[in-house]
């Protein structure tokens, strides 16, 4: 429960920065802090107690193939999280790209600014 | 080898390869990202006479491998994005032709396609989530084209809302894997008959969000008119189209197979959303005076029909829902070109300066007139007859209020779509010349406004199409059947 329960607060305080600063590099730091909550939800699902193995198959625990099945940690959140944290990086990117180029336009980084409609 | 899944890798190696081209062939790239999307167009077009399923294995058997899988549903769907992001293309090559970075704005395009086209056919919520990112991504940087001071503000606005809803997205996802333990939409939907979980109510709460946010649903909408006025408009009629293609497909198919065993109240959370979604769609349309955001508002109206019809849940309210999202994607790719030519033509996107462009500027008048009226569902035009449609399913189903109130909002449609039809006529100003008898812009508009009145005079043209995608979405048997 402990896992859900982090993972939910750094989502929470992620989407909280990310909605509510003002500061863009500030919004930036909160949507990292969130998809990083998300990614430690997904790799704890694949946790598999304290009797877990690396989900490599050797020679030891070749003969206790039926251990190895039980308590191989789940390879499939691992592949999934390091996917994620590819595509949260480009978001990132582009978003850093964005704050170089709203401070060029408005000489300030305040999101304030940025939500008036008029031209 | 012939695969459904070329018309996507067509569209991803196109999106590669675009750079090199641009840099190797500095004129004669423009003629590239049409070719590439028509490539992509015929290959799903060469299974229109194979019903059924059609699926692709790229690695191992379905539980587990990389999987496509299309059926009538999803088939309809990717008929649309692509055929739409072909003509939207070929418009694109003619009129972003001065653009200074041509080549970026055609890499971006084809990313943005393949993600649409992505999510449409895969089998595997994972690989959804991935191609979603990849559509979401490039629209940002789509939006953000002219790195002007407003384009800057919409981006800013998107990104945040944007990224908020795929975290939702992919929250979603992990929520389904923890307690099903399969990526496989199919498998998931088998499984998911047998386990009952708060979680899954949570997951399904997080997609309808997610994908919301995209679809533009009442709540979230508020990035999407800025953003769409101030992209490219060959890039906004993309997401107009494809985007809400895209998002519509993935609610549907998560609400209608995935979730076979959906909360009994979804429908009225379906009309919750809808009638908020038409209303304030609507309402908002009459104070615009930019003709973009007002087509942009129109479509945030229109998506709302789509959710009240779905929300019947018979097969009638399917069929009608479905006709018009066709109606929609149709309608608002052909207004959004349109206008492009017109805020060109007249050099301000705001309707108080134009006037008498029947005379100036004909095809685009009457593609604005064709795709309003379509919009609007006054008789030749194909509106007409999927409203028609809808409201009989209420009707018929029982939902007597909504449906009201849906014939309301449509009377309210005409009432917005005056403004940009009287700034049709009116006395001839001197405007710059823009050329519509150049063929990349003629036969996207001519065939869209053709398109609009063949489905007008003949309805039942698009019946089987309908049908089959309809039935598929009631009756998930074949869907799953891969499994078994």
């Amino acid at each position: 429960m402990i896992e859900y329960s982090f993972s939910a607060a750094l989502m929470v305080v992620g989407a909280y920065a990310l909605l509510f600063k003002e500061n863009f590099i500030k919004k930036v730091i909160g949507l990292s802090v969130m998809t990083n909550g998300a990614h430690l939800l997904l790799i704890s699902l694949g946790y598999r107690g304290p009797f877990g193995v690396p989900p490599v198959l050797n020679a030891n625990l070749f003969y206790n193939f039926r251990y190895f099945l039980v308590n191989s940690v789940d390879p499939l959140t691992q592949a999934l999280v390091l996917t994620s944290i590819v595509i949260n990086v480009s978001i990132t990117a582009f978003a850093l790209v964005l704050a170089i180029h709203t401070y060029r336009k408005f000489d300030s980084l305040d999101c304030r600014l940025l939500g008036e409609e008029s031209d | 080898m012939k695969r459904v899944i070329n018309a996507l890798f067509a569209l991803l190696f196109g999106a590669f390869i675009s750079p090199l081209v641009g840099f190797v062939f500095p004129k004669g790239s423009r003629h590239f990202t049409p070719l590439v999307t028509f490539v992509s167009f015929a290959i799903v077009l060469s299974y229109f006479n194979s019903p059924g399923l059609i699926t692709n294995v790229l690695w191992k058997a379905p539980p587990i491998g990389i999987f496509i899988e299309v059926d009538g549903f999803n088939y309809l769907m990717l008929l649309l994005a692509t055929g739409l992001g072909f003509l939207t293309a070929l418009f694109a090559s003619e009129y972003m032709r001065e653009s200074p970075r041509l080549t970026h704005y055609n890499t971006l395009y084809l990313l943005m396609l393949t993600g649409i086209v992505g999510v449409i056919i895969t089998g595997d919520l994972f690989n959804l989530y991935v191609f979603f990112e990849i559509a979401s991504i490039s629209s940002y940087a789509l939006v953000a084209y002219h790195a002007s001071k407003g384009a800057l503000r919409a981006t800013t606005r998107y990104l945040i809302v944007g990224s908020l809803g795929t975290t939702l997205v992919f929250l979603g996802i992990i929520l389904v894997y923890s307690v099903t333990g399969s990526l496989n939409m199919a498998d998931i939907a088998i499984k998911m008959s047998s386990i009952d979980s708060p979680l899954l109510y949570v997951a399904l709460a997080f997609f309808f969000i997610g994908f919301g946010i995209k679809a533009d649903l009442v709540p979230f909408h508020a990035w999407k008119p800025g953003a769409l006025s101030l992209a490219p408009s060959p890039a906004a009629s993309l997401f107009a189209g494809g985007s809400v293609v895209m998002s519509l497909y993935a609610i549907f198919r998560i609400f209608f197979t995935i979730f076979l065993y959906r909360p009994f109240y979804f429908t009225y959370i379906f009309q919750f959303f809808a009638v908020f979604t038409m209303l304030v769609g609507a309402f908002l349309a009459f104070r615009q005076d930019d003709m973009k955001k007002l087509i942009a508002f129109s479509g945030i109206s229109q998506v709302g029909y789509v959710f009240l019809a779905v929300s019947f849940s018979t097969p009638a309210g399917l069929f009608a829902g479905l006709f018009q999202m066709v109606n929609l994607v149709v309608s608002e790719v052909l207004l959004f070109l349109c206008a492009g030519l017109v805020a060109r033509h007249v050099g301000s996107k705001k309707m108080d300066s134009m006037s008498g462009l029947f005379t100036t500027l004909p095809l685009a008048s009457v593609g604005i007139l064709v795709g309003a009226g379509n919009i609007i569902g006054i008789p030749p035009f194909s509106g007409f007859a999927s409203k028609i449609l809808l409201y009989q399913a209420g009707f018929d189903s029982g939902f007597l209020v909504v449906t009201l109130i849906s014939l309301v909002v449509s009377a309210m449609t005409l009432g917005y779509f005056l403004k940009p039809i009287f700034s049709l006529s009116g006395e001839r100003r001197q405007y710059e010349a823009v050329d519509e008898r150049k063929p990349q812009i003629f036969i996207p508009l001519a065939s869209l406004v053709v398109l609009c009145l063949l489905l007008g005079f003949f309805p039942q043209l698009i019946y089987p199409l309908l049908n089959r995608a309809s039935l598929a979405l009631m009756d998930p048997t074949a869907y799953l059947g891969v499994l078994r």
